[in-house]
């Protein structure tokens, strides 16, 4: 079982990014219903372990961060659901 | 973590993944603008057929191609950019490319070796191709538009007299009535593809 994906908003954060391209922070935020503080912290780990891309960009004057999952953020995520598939159905 | 701990994990990925594929964030301004350029064309052949004097093809054609080209650009610039789903980049790729091949054949093809009711005809047929295909994963509105554009094709078939008015009767009722739809919707399609 994948450590970092123990959390519940670590874990969305990912499902959220395995069925687009990319999402952007406030899209995330959004759907995941997290504070600000709470999802960026959150983010920052997924970038570190490498599983999360952060590209920032502007769209007009304003900064715009997105996020895209990477192949080891995939890998992980199904080999994280994967064990939890193996405790629930042993 | 224990098994019941794994379950809500589990239920709380699958409740993600499974309403967000559903997500299409599709123009409806493209489908209004296409939707109103073949209802036009076929509007103009009808009445040129019916013996009123209409503009030739080459004069109206273009330039209507080239406003709901602009349409098609300037709608693409204004889809919402939280989010890209892979639905996105599939009816994107759908789209394109069935746009492409036919406006290569018809570029080619009319007025050599195809007549234009039949070009009409292919038009009709590959968009409501991609109209089901799209509807069929992602969105109501745009599967009761390929089925309405399908239906009216063959309709128009059968009553070869009537051909331009249902083609053109299906260009409104296949692709403007669902961008209608998807632009009242506030989602921007989301919810009509529940």
């Amino acid at each position: 079982m994948d450590e970092l994906l123990l959390s519940k908003v670590r874990l969305a954060v990912i499902a959220q990014l395995i069925t687009a391209e990319w999402v952007t922070f406030t899209e995330l935020q959004k759907s995941i219903d997290v504070t600000n503080g709470n999802l960026g912290a959150h983010l920052g780990k997924l970038v570190k372990a490498g599983y999360v891309k952060e590209e920032k960009r502007f769209e007009g004057r304003r900064p715009r961060s997105r996020y895209r999952l990477t192949k080891a953020g995939r890998t992980a995520l199904l080999s994280h659901v994967a064990a939890l598939q193996a405790l629930v159905d042993p | 973590m224990d098994t019941a701990q794994a379950r809500d994990h589990l239920q709380w990925v699958d409740g993600i993944v499974r309403l967000a594929d559903r997500h299409l964030h599709f123009p409806p301004a493209t489908l209004v603008a296409w939707g109103l350029f073949g209802a036009i064309v076929n509007a103009v052949q009808w009445a040129r057929a019916s013996g009123f004097a209409v503009p030739a093809d080459g004069v109206l054609q273009p330039p209507l191609m080239l406003v709901a080209l602009g349409v098609t650009i300037w709608a693409a610039w204004r889809v919402p950019t939280s989010r890209r789903t892979l639905v996105d980049s599939y009816a994107g790729t759908v789209f394109v490319v069935i746009f492409g091949v036919l406006l290569i054949v018809n570029l080619t093809a009319q007025h050599t070796v195809v007549p234009p009711k039949a070009m009409g005809l292919f038009w009709a047929a590959g968009l409501s191709m991609a109209l089901l295909i799209v509807g069929l994963q992602a969105s109501r509105p745009l599967l009761a538009g390929g089925v309405a554009l399908l239906g009216a094709t063959v309709a128009a078939c059968l009553v070869p007299g009537w051909f331009e008015a249902l083609s053109a009767l299906g260009w409104v009722v296949g692709l403007v009535v669902p961008g209608v739809v998807l632009a009242r919707d506030r989602s921007d399609g989301r919810a009509a593809a529940v």
